[in-house]
């Protein structure tokens, strides 16, 4: 019974429709119940996936492989680590609504569906099923201006981006007759790229980079890091570009795969000037969500640049720098929202002195960012040195160079706001509490990004073996 | 015969759909959108999907824009509101959209078509109807039961939204 195969999305989905009913029946104020539920549930859909057999469902439109299995762990993992923070945050909204909850759980059901699609179809519409769940959470407090600016700023880019999409969609089909990702890379074999090929490759890869918030539709993403509710910001950063390059691979090295010489020089230049775009525009940010969306958007181009090396290695890198990058995303948005919770705001000078009040935040913070920027010798470094030499290996010597300086730049402007953190006095000498739970998570997140720093071997032969069978 | 209509539909499709975007009246705008609409439903009839073309006037000239326009007009959308942003980035606009529209030209017309066609023969495509809904719940269960779970999303969505409650969260109350 081959449906068995999509146990965990069943289980995620289940988790978010009893979440949905529970709203009606449980009394109010009880929140927090609907987080550990739905963290159950999550854990549930978790202990299903070493348990998953190999191969297609659902008229061979759903593949369950190494890959899309490592994908849903990714997403497993930071939807854990997300309902958390949503817990934490949601002590400081008024009018809270427990929809949430649920609407997070559908669109990471949503991820996994996208992690194993194998047909142009069910990857489009598994694609715009995400988007919606994360059009309606990015706007979800709709007393707040900012937030709804932000949902329609999201909402306006994410529809003209799905029409590049569809419309890169239907010129692949039409070049080689057919949606599935393995009848296109067989159709290629024989069939000669022309330009309508080359045409609909450029406005898939296009339509793409809204998800990843690489350039040209990476405009959203500061405004709507900013202004969405900080466990938004987390589930974007983390989970939503997870799912972005899932499909890339999919798209770009699987189905794709054998002409690329099409698309090779294309994503490089993409990736070149994200890399300098969001970096060189991270430097003056003076809001540490915002610094940290133009950060995300010099990480794609990191990603990107393993996906320009177009081998083994750099899908595989990839998947390592998501990884790490998750663990990163989570350590820092916790002590954001801690942070906030006490002080209201999320401006980089009001965390100066945090080390005096609170060091596992400010520690936490430290940890976080420098792996993001790929320190020695955190997770991201290791991530950030397969990239490079999958690029090398490739001869794309220009893009690492650019790479490596960028990642300097990084550097230097997560090292001032670790700076001021450290060095500098507190307006205000109050501690800021941090719960045991909190702590604990903190420690052991931070622990996760130290490990995968110092001892990366077991996790890198595994993501180097899903790799071999990419193309 | 067949070519000419084609050129007749494209072509006021095309100019239909500029008009959409360039028009100042929303009214006219979602006007224009039901015209373009009605062209695409000719060219699937051209294409011999009968079931396409009529869905496509059903759903979309019907339901969607009747229920646009609607909203448009009770809401009152003035003229002003719409008129002011469409037109200041109008030249950089134009010309991304020329270049663009350059290129695409250009690539497809050094392409050619060399795929097979699709599995449907001619008679397959005389009952249409009943080979996409054939197809629909057997090949593409798996889209069609996303698509069902994003319309669901959709609804919830639009609701979350736009209800105003006042105090914390719904739920019953105590």
């Amino acid at each position: 019974m081959n449906l068995l195969r999509l146990l965990p999305e069943f289980i995620m989905l289940g988790t978010a429709f009893l979440l949905l009913v529970l709203e009606l029946f449980l009394p109010r104020g009880s929140r927090k119940g609907y987080a550990v539920i739905g963290i159950l549930g999550i854990a549930a859909a978790a202990i299903s996936l070493p348990y998953q057999d190999f191969g297609p469902a659902l008229a061979e439109l759903f593949l369950q492989d190494q890959l899309s299995i490592y994908f849903k762990w990714l997403f497993c993992i930071s939807g854990v680590l997300i309902l958390y923070i949503v817990m934490l945050y949601e002590d400081t909204v008024k009018n809270w609504r427990g929809e949430f909850y649920s609407l997070i759980l559908f669109a990471l059901s949503g991820m996994m569906m996208l992690a194993s699609a194998s047909d142009f179809v069910g990857f489009y519409v598994s694609l715009e099923f995400v988007a919606v769940c994360l059009y309606v959470l990015a706007a979800y407090l709709t007393e707040s201006r900012v937030t709804s600016e932000a949902g329609l700023k999201y909402l306006v880019t994410g529809a003209l981006a799905s029409g590049f999409l569809i419309y890169g969609i239907s010129f692949i089909y039409g070049a080689t007759g057919a949606t599935g990702f393995a009848e296109v890379a067989k159709a290629l074999q024989t069939v000669e790229p022309t330009g309508y090929l080359v045409l609909g490759i450029v406005l898939t890869v296009l339509g793409l980079t809204f998800k990843i918030s690489s350039i040209p539709f990476h405009v959203w993403a500061p405004d709507v890091y900013q202004g969405a509710p900080t466990p938004v910001t987390a589930l974007l950063a983390a989970a939503s570009k997870s799912a972005g390059f899932v499909v890339i691979l999919r798209v770009l090295f699987g189905a794709l795969g054998t002409v690329k010489g099409e698309w090779v020089a294309f994503i490089a230049v993409i990736s070149g000037i994200t890399l300098l775009f969001g970096n060189l525009a991270a430097m003056p940010q003076k809001d540490l969500k915002r610094l940290i969306a133009y950060a995300g958007i010099g990480s794609a181009g990191y990603l990107l640049m393993g996906v320009a090396a177009a081998s083994e290695m750099g899908a595989g890198a990839i998947m390592y720098y998501l990884l790490t990058y998750i663990f990163g995303i989570a350590g820092t948005f916790i002590s954001i929202v801690v942070f906030y919770n006490s002080e209201g705001t999320d401006k980089i000078e009001s965390y100066a002195g945090l080390y005096k009040r609170a060091p596992l935040l400010a520690f936490s913070l430290f940890i976080g960012l420098l792996s993001i920027a790929g320190f020695p010798p955190l997770g991201g470094f290791i991530a950030k040195f397969y990239i490079f030499m999958a690029a090398v290996k490739e001869g794309l010597w220009v893009l690492a160079f650019i790479g490596a300086m960028m990642a300097i730049i990084a550097m230097y402007y997560f090292l001032l706001v670790i700076k001021s953190m450290y060095l500098r006095q507190p307006a205000n000498e109050a501690p800021i509490q941090v719960d045991m739970m909190t702590r604990g998570l903190l420690y052991f997140v931070n622990a996760v990004t130290i490990l995968l720093g110092i001892y990366p071997g077991p996790v890198t032969d595994w993501v180097m073996s899903i790799a071999q069978g990419v193309f | 015969m067949e070519q000419i209509f084609f050129y007749i539909f494209a072509v006021i499709a095309v100019v239909t759909a500029i008009a959409v975007v360039s028009v100042r009246n929303p009214v006219h705008s979602a006007l224009y959108l039901i015209v373009c609409f009605l062209q695409v439903a000719a060219i699937f009839i051209l294409l011999r999907s009968p079931f396409l073309a009529a869905v496509q006037v059903f759903i979309y000239v019907g339901a969607v824009m009747v229920l646009f326009l609607f909203a448009v007009m009770v809401l009152d959308v003035g003229k002003e509101s719409f008129s002011e942003h469409m037109h200041s980035q109008a030249i950089p606009a134009v010309i991304t959209v020329a270049g663009l529209l350059a290129v695409a030209v250009w690539l497809i017309s050094t392409g050619s078509l060399t795929a097979p066609l699709g599995p449907y023969t001619e008679e397959a495509l005389s009952k249409n109807t009943e080979v996409i809904g054939k197809a629909l719940y057997t090949q593409y269960i798996f889209p069609f039961e996303v698509v069902s779970l994003l319309l669901l999303i959709a609804l919830i969505g639009a609701v979350v939204l736009v209800l105003k409650d006042k105090g914390r969260g719904a739920g019953r109350r105590p």
